[in-house]
């Protein structure tokens, strides 16, 4: 049985805007899943949803074997500590040092009287420690997050949702406030720490060349529905063409696929 | 019907050429409006005199007499001098654990063919429960405030109405001052720095409430997102993401509650409540314009101190 199982997920905001028209999707544990279209595709709406961010207006997102999509406040804030996210703007409590950055993906799990006073046993800590090694920044954890630069805000921003030992690893564009090579090693990091701890991942990404490098398979959405759902060797001209230039049939062909693709 | 439509964009939109002859004016364009406004605004300034001049009490009678008037009572201040208790008994003790018990008596000493006295100084410990008054009071207040500013602050209040409401609340403690609290305070539990410390709690929490919650309302919602997205509960998010954010706020103003209670507390005595505001009523009920002065060099002394203290604290905490 699938791990993540979406069907005839629909949003429409309250402006009138339809964001996601009908999509549905399966997905196994320790599955590396890039999810790319143009901006405004609804790619963000998608994760938002998985995490109960946003409600659906229909269909049902079921997470090992709990409905996400009807759950009160409470349950959904038992559902979001075993689900890790990552932000395209890292978000990490700029003024709390490293450590206690990652600390906070164990907030769900510690005991909340602990948590009120600020105690996280060795337990936690060890988790936490072990995070923060997977993605090489220990010799960061005494350090104040807004100390640190932008590879290495989201390399701890990955520590603190790997910290959460999460069941589904949501990352919402988290490479596209950084530059093209520190990009390719983040991404790179973020692919190989969820491969280590085998861990469900979706990742929301403009660069196509990156999602065939790194990623198992590859959701394609364009104008709120699945386009494309399968291996990044099936991302073919004609497909990516489905993708992004869905309103321009018939113009002048831009070679949007990476050489590697196509062959 | 395109006339009409045209001369109105006229007179709304002014030309390029308007725009230029204004900007090219020396001195501002005198309209009726700008006359009504300034002979409006004179109108309230004489009328505000009119209120406040001086009275037959005032025995002023030239523009010069406040100022001969206060030059004398400087005169009599010259030289400023500090009381000396003639017999004070001293108990020292640690939550019941007496460490010692002794008395102080005056004695006078001779230097250099000059009579000093040396003793006591009942300023110094007015000095020392003014402080203590102050800093309870303040850390009273930030207590009381860190849990009102949840609900005083847009983005953490659980329902529009206890925002407004907590608003109206803190609009109201805010326009009773420190010294009408001391009044309120004395009528109520009796005389004594405990009483200070109430009045300084409730003068406080108004104005504190309200700097603490807009320091809440600007912090980054993001990162309060990212904590919130692990699962964290209401109370987590706001101990691990909203009071990082705003602690640097949090810290400046708590420190300058805590300077303005100092002077605050200086003054609440004069009504019974504790510190050296009592020895100030003291000498100055009985004209001893001398010994005002040398608790006034106190003060200064003190608060001087706490300013570098305090300012010292800032640096290292932010």
């Amino acid at each position: 049985m699938a791990l993540l199982d979406i069907s005839d997920l629909q949003v429409v905001y309250p402006n009138g805007h339809v964001a996601l028209k009908h999509i549905s999707l399966q997905a196994k544990a320790g599955e590396i899943v890039a999810i790319i279209g143009r901006s405004g595709a609804g790619k963000s709406t998608l994760l938002r949803c998985i995490n109960g961010m946003q409600p659906a207006t229909r269909g049902r997102i079921v997470l090992d074997g709990d409905e996400i999509s009807a759950m009160n406040e409470r349950a959904l804030r038992q559902a979001r500590s075993s689900i890790g996210f990552v932000w395209q703007e890292f978000n990490l409590v700029e003024r709390l040092p490293v450590m206690t950055n990652v600390l906070t993906g164990r907030l769900g799990h510690n005991n909340p009287f602990a948590s009120f006073f600020g105690y996280f046993n060795a337990e936690h800590r060890e988790i936490a420690l072990k995070s923060l090694s997977r993605v090489n920044m220990m010799h960061r954890a005494s350090n104040r997050a807004d100390k640190l630069s932008g590879g290495e805000k989201q390399r701890v921003s990955i520590a603190r949702a790997i910290a959460q030992e999460p069941k589904i690893l949501l990352a919402d564009e988290p490479v596209a406030s950084l530059d093209p090579e520190l990009s390719m090693q983040v991404l790179g990091d973020l692919a190989r720490v969820a491969r280590e701890v085998g861990v469900l991942t979706l990742i929301n990404i403009h660069q196509v060349e990156f999602a065939v490098q790194f990623c198992d398979r590859i959701i394609g959405i364009a104008q709120g529905e699945v386009e494309y759902d399968g291996a990044p060797d099936g991302l073919t001209g004609p497909v990516l063409d489905r993708i992004y230039r869905f309103d321009k049939q018939g113009s002048p062909d831009i070679n949007l696929t990476p050489a590697h693709a196509v062959a | 019907m395109e006339r009409i439509e045209k001369s109105h964009q006229v007179s709304s939109f002014p030309t390029p050429d308007s725009v230029r002859a204004d900007l090219l004016r020396p001195l501002p364009r005198l309209t009726a409006r700008s006359l009504i406004i300034l002979a409006i605004a004179g109108a309230i300034l004489l009328w505000s005199l009119s209120g406040v001049g001086p009275g037959p009490s005032n025995r002023v009678t030239s523009i010069f007499d406040p100022f001969i008037a206060m030059g004398n009572l400087i005169g009599r201040m010259l030289p400023p001098e500090f009381e000396v208790v003639r017999e004070q008994a001293v108990d020292i003790n640690f939550l019941g654990l007496q460490i010692a018990d002794f008395t102080i008596t005056r004695s006078e000493v001779n230097v250099f063919g000059s009579t000093w006295e040396i003793g006591w100084l009942p300023i110094v410990s007015s000095i020392f429960e003014t402080i203590q008054m102050a800093l309870i009071g303040t850390l009273g207040a930030v207590f009381i405030a860190l849990f009102l500013s949840i609900l005083a602050a847009k983005n953490t209040a659980p329902h529009p109405v206890i925002y407004t409401v907590t608003r109206l609340f803190l609009n109201f403690m805010r326009s009773i001052p420190e010294l009408v609290w001391a009044l309120l305070f004395v009528a109520a539990v009796g005389l004594g720095p405990f009483t200070g410390v109430l009045a300084l709690v409730f003068g406080s929490i108004g104005s504190l409430t309200r700097i603490f919650a807009e320091a809440i309302e600007q912090i980054n919602p993001e990162q309060v997102n990212a904590v919130r997205a692990t699962g964290a509960n209401p109370m987590h998010t706001f101990i691990y993401a909203i009071i990082p954010q705003a602690l640097p706020l949090f810290i400046t103003y708590s420190i300058v509650y805590f300077e303005a209670n100092v002077r605050h507390a200086t003054i609440l005595g004069y009504v019974g409540a504790g510190g050296v505001g009592f020895l100030l009523f003291k000498y100055t009920g009985t004209s001893d314009y001398a010994k005002v002065l040398g608790t006034a060099i106190a003060l200064v002394v003190a608060v001087t101190i706490i300013d570098r203290f305090s300012s010292w604290l800032r640096g290292r905490l932010i």
